[in-house]
């Protein structure tokens, strides 16, 4: 691994507090959108003796974190977010673009679970891991299975790094892995989907995971040998999972019929339904109620609508999934804990940005 | 010198110990038969031998064949000083059985407890029975074996990654360290390369031979030529040969197997299986069974060349046909934005291409009729043709007809009746900054001018689609993007995508009319990948036409 050793001196390590005010310094260049000055920043870091994962994941990964947090306050707006992100990944490409292009190590795959457009958090990783020694393939955001699936036969990698942040595309990213393992390729699973410390992701067939760019290095120093992590993925309990999934599209049309939102707000809430489906089928993959627990309580305050209704809409949309799948034992335990949990609190604390 | 016990008649004998015999059906009243040659004729006649004891231990009677199989116990002998070592041990010890080889015999006894401390131990010669079940689970093995190799074995199609699984597959099973000897598939070089993977290696390692070790470690030129030849134990004369190949710490090899992997065509290469001094060589079965796991490894191999050389094949086709990355225009900030409908290749009907001009760039984007490698192929013909065109005819109304005709010259044109529908236009920095664009239309939905401010205007250019008619009429107009400004052209794929919640229902323009509305402002990369990102949540995860966009804008002045 990369580390310490890179520096040039002791005085240039980044301490805690003037990485706090790097920080500071780099989202004003954010706030401006000012690339050419984000990009000096980060440049300058290097020169200074920073290394490719100080930068990625103490500067830019940690102003990514702040900046989520301000569009869940609302001081920030989706334009302004999407003109960040923008300006980091450029700032990203030029920190890559220093990384010498000769890689000493073997190859690996980093993708995006299909459907996760917020490809900076995997942006960095896929550059840490290069300026680890490794050949790095970025297949980008929202990587479609089949073309996942075409790539490891074409470049026959010999570790696919999956990244999933929202934990209700766990079984797409469960998908992800089975095809990947059936190729004889393990995953390192990596990002909060797989659950605060990675808690689900040997219950999708990972063979390990990271929550960060510098985990990834230190799970790749390890040995994955792949006749311990390729074949068939392990076996999920029961079957039910899929048959929650089946009926996704009906339930989505039946809360719709009961919440009956103001047009503007319908293709919001149909999503939000269809991915409280997709929630409970992934907590019923991986057999804990707590996945949809996390995802109603993050939903209570992100779904369309005024505030102080959300509870009621939700409360409509959990009684509304349990009526569908009545016959189904586990969503209805599940469904009937998360119907239980407490109602609306005040304020964002605690809520994960997306 | 035999001596008989009144009450020694052994129950049945056949049901190997494992049931109690006690209660097994015995007539209720029937009295043993007193005549003492009776009971000594049948006992002599049992298949199993019988040998009785006394209360203090000395043998009472042995039968005929207890003394075949067991000559080392004497009646009138304490039976835990007999010279066979397992039964005098399981007597003193009180056990209740044993097993032991004896005299070139497997021999299992059980003992079974009679009146008055006495005992009789039942002894069966079970030296087949325990070859067949051996036999049987060696085959059991050999099966499983070849089942697991199987299941992995076809699982990568990627000809590195399937020589590491051969590696790694036979070890520790079939040896304690396994080579395969290959020639990569172009024929450029002639130099063998291996993959050695031994017991207890976390992984794989590979590496070059030198060219002289096929013809100096016996068999192996044999072998990469498909023959197979006999495992031979390894001389320290010999070791020099293969040292090449062992690692440093691996010792003096015992045996080594080479067996070809045969493939179609050419053989795939050459597994040797090498194991450690102490252990036994290789027996018929096992070569069967090497020969067998090699035969599938090259099959194996043989494939993932196959489909290595295709995977090539189509990549360089695909990239050919795939929309290219964008120059570097000075004063235009550009971005490109394409999903193929379903297909792994990743290639449709939809391009846009951009080419530098000396004052701006000329661009197109279009959408030929179609799907899949079919329409791909016309992609890349109209995106040739404008290539070579443009160097006649830089006004796009008058490329636009060139192209048209251009189209129409091709043979079997009007039979496959493909056409295009097109923008193309020019760009043109002018000196405040604002980017004047020239666009000629061929049928194609009216590309958006996106304001600061979030107005979405559509631009009027009209006309019929390129390909389909010899006198078909264009249409050309004009637009100037002002700074902070943008120009999106797009294909239907994006405003036909059906989803959303009731699944049915198409994306439309007033969606996106209000998408780009929410996202001026944006550079064109961020509202590129914002449009893909919103469409492709439309879909969630149903199948789509092709998508293709292009975003212009003019540069920031930085």
């Amino acid at each position: 691994m990369t580390g310490a050793p890179e520096r040039a001196g002791p005085d240039r390590a980044p301490t805690r507090t003037d990485a706090t005010a790097v920080v500071e310094a780099y989202l004003r260049c954010l706030d401006a959108a000012d690339h050419p000055a984000a990009t000096r920043l980060a440049l300058g870091l290097l020169d200074g003796g920073w290394t490719v994962a100080d930068v990625l994941v103490d500067v830019v990964a940690a102003a990514q974190r702040e900046i989520g947090l301000r569009w869940l306050a609302g001081r920030w707006s989706v334009a302004q977010e999407h003109a960040a992100t923008h300006v980091s990944e450029q700032v990203v490409g030029a920190v890559g673009a220093r990384i010498p292009p000769a890689p000493t190590r073997g190859h690996v795959l980093l993708a995006c679970v299909e459907g996760e457009w917020h490809a900076l958090a995997a942006r960095i990783v896929a550059e840490v891991v290069r300026a680890d020694g490794w050949r790095v393939t970025f297949l980008g955001a929202s990587v479609p299975g089949r073309h996942l699936v075409s790539y490891l036969h074409q470049a026959g990698p010999d570790t696919v790094l999956l990244s999933c942040v929202q934990p209700h595309r766990l079984i797409r990213a469960g998908r992800m892995i089975e095809a990947c393992r059936a190729a004889g390729v393990p995953v390192v699973a990596g990002g909060p989907g797989f659950g605060v410390d990675g808690r689900w992701a040997a219950a999708v067939g990972a063979a390990a995971w990271g929550g960060s760019a510098r985990d990834a290095t230190r799970l790749l120093d390890g040995s994955l040998p792949p006749a311990t992590h390729a074949g068939r993925s392990p076996a999920p309990d029961a079957d039910e999972y899929l048959r929650v999934l089946r009926r996704r599209r009906d339930i989505v049309q039946a809360a719709l019929a009961a919440v009956d939102p103001p047009e503007e707000d319908a293709e919001a809430l149909a999503n939000a339904v269809a991915h409280l489906v997709d929630a409970l089928a992934a907590a019923i993959r991986v057999g804990d109620p707590q996945l949809l627990l996390d995802h109603t309580t993050w939903q209570r305050e992100a779904l369309p609508g005024s505030r102080n209704d959300r509870g009621d809409v939700l409360a409509t949309i959990l009684a509304c999934c349990a009526e569908m799948l009545v016959e189904h034992p586990r969503s209805d335990r599940y469904l009937r804990a998360a119907r239980a949990a407490p109602g609306p609190r005040t304020g964002r604390a605690g809520l994960r940005p997306s | 010198m035999t001596t008989t016990s009144r009450d020694g008649v052994a129950g049945p004998v056949s049901d190997d110990g494992r049931a109690t015999r006690s209660g097994a059906a015995r007539p209720p009243d029937t009295p043993p038969p007193a005549d003492a040659h009776l009971v000594r004729e049948l006992l002599d006649g049992l298949a199993e031998a019988v040998v009785t004891t006394d209360g203090h231990g000395t043998v009472t009677l042995v039968n005929a064949m207890a003394a075949a199989l067991l000559p080392q116990v004497v009646p009138g002998t304490p039976l835990i000083g007999c010279n066979v070592p397992a039964l005098a041990t399981a007597a003193r010890d009180g056990a209740g059985s044993f097993e032991t080889a004896h005299l070139g015999r497997r021999l299992r006894g059980v003992r079974r407890d009679l009146a008055g401390g006495r005992h009789a131990w039942y002894v069966r010669d079970v030296t087949e029975e325990r070859a067949r079940t051996d036999s049987l689970l060696a085959e059991r093995a050999r099966t499983a074996f070849l089942a697991r190799a199987g299941s992995r074995l076809g699982t990568s199609l990627h000809r590195e990654q399937t020589l590491r699984t051969v590696a790694t597959l036979g070890v520790p099973y079939l040896a304690d360290l396994a080579v395969v000897v290959h020639r990569l598939p172009s024929p450029a070089e002639d130099v063998p390369h291996w993959v050695r993977y031994a017991d207890g290696d976390a992984s794989p390692s590979t590496g070059v031979a030198p060219a002289t070790l096929v013809r100096t470690v016996p068999g192996l030129a044999d072998a990469l030529d498909g023959d197979p030849t006999d495992p031979s134990p390894w001389r320290d004369a010999e070791l020099a040969d293969l040292a090449a190949l062992l690692p440093g710490d691996f010792g003096c090899p015992g045996t080594v197997l080479v067996s070809p992997m045969p493939s179609a065509g050419r053989p795939a290469g050459a597994l040797i299986l090498v194991r450690a001094a102490g252990r036994p060589g290789f027996d018929r079965r096992d070569i069967e069974l090497a020969r067998e796991f090699a035969a599938r490894a090259g099959a194996a191999l043989g494939a993932a060349e196959l489909y290595g050389e295709q995977a090539h094949l189509a990549r360089v086709l695909q990239n050919s046909l795939l929309p290219p990355e964008l120059p570097a225009v000075p004063g235009v900030c550009l971005a490109g934005g394409y999903r193929a409908a379903g297909d792994s290749l990743r290639i449709g009907g939809d391009f846009y291409d951009v080419l530098p001009t000396g004052g701006g760039a000329m661009f197109a984007l279009g959408d030929v009729c179609g799907k899949g490698v079919g329409a791909a192929v016309l992609t890349g013909r109209v995106r040739q043709s404008l290539q070579t065109l443009r160097l006649v005819e830089q006004q796009p109304l008058g490329l636009i007809r060139l192209l048209n005709r251009a189209l129409f010259d091709t043979p079997d044109a009007v039979r496959r009746s493909q056409f295009t529908t097109l923008l193309l236009g020019t760009l043109t920095v002018e000196p405040d900054g604002a980017v004047r664009a020239r666009i000629a239309g061929g049928g194609h939905p009216s590309p958006l001018v996106v304001r600061p401010d979030g107005t979405v205007v559509p631009v009027q250019v009209g006309g019929m689609p390129v390909g389909a008619l010899t006198d078909a009429r264009f249409a050309e107009t004009e637009v100037r993007l002002a700074p902070g400004e943008l120009l999106l052209a797009y294909t239907d794929g994006v405003t036909e995508a059906r989803g959303g919640p009731r699944e049915v229902e198409m994306f439309g323009e007033r969606r996106l009319h209000r998408a780009l509305a929410s996202a001026a402002g944006l550079p064109p990369a961020a509202l590129v990948d914002r449009l893909l990102q919103l469409v492709d949540e439309w879909l969630d995860g149903q199948g789509h036409d092709d998508i293709a966009m292009l975003a212009v804008r003019p540069a920031e002045t930085a």
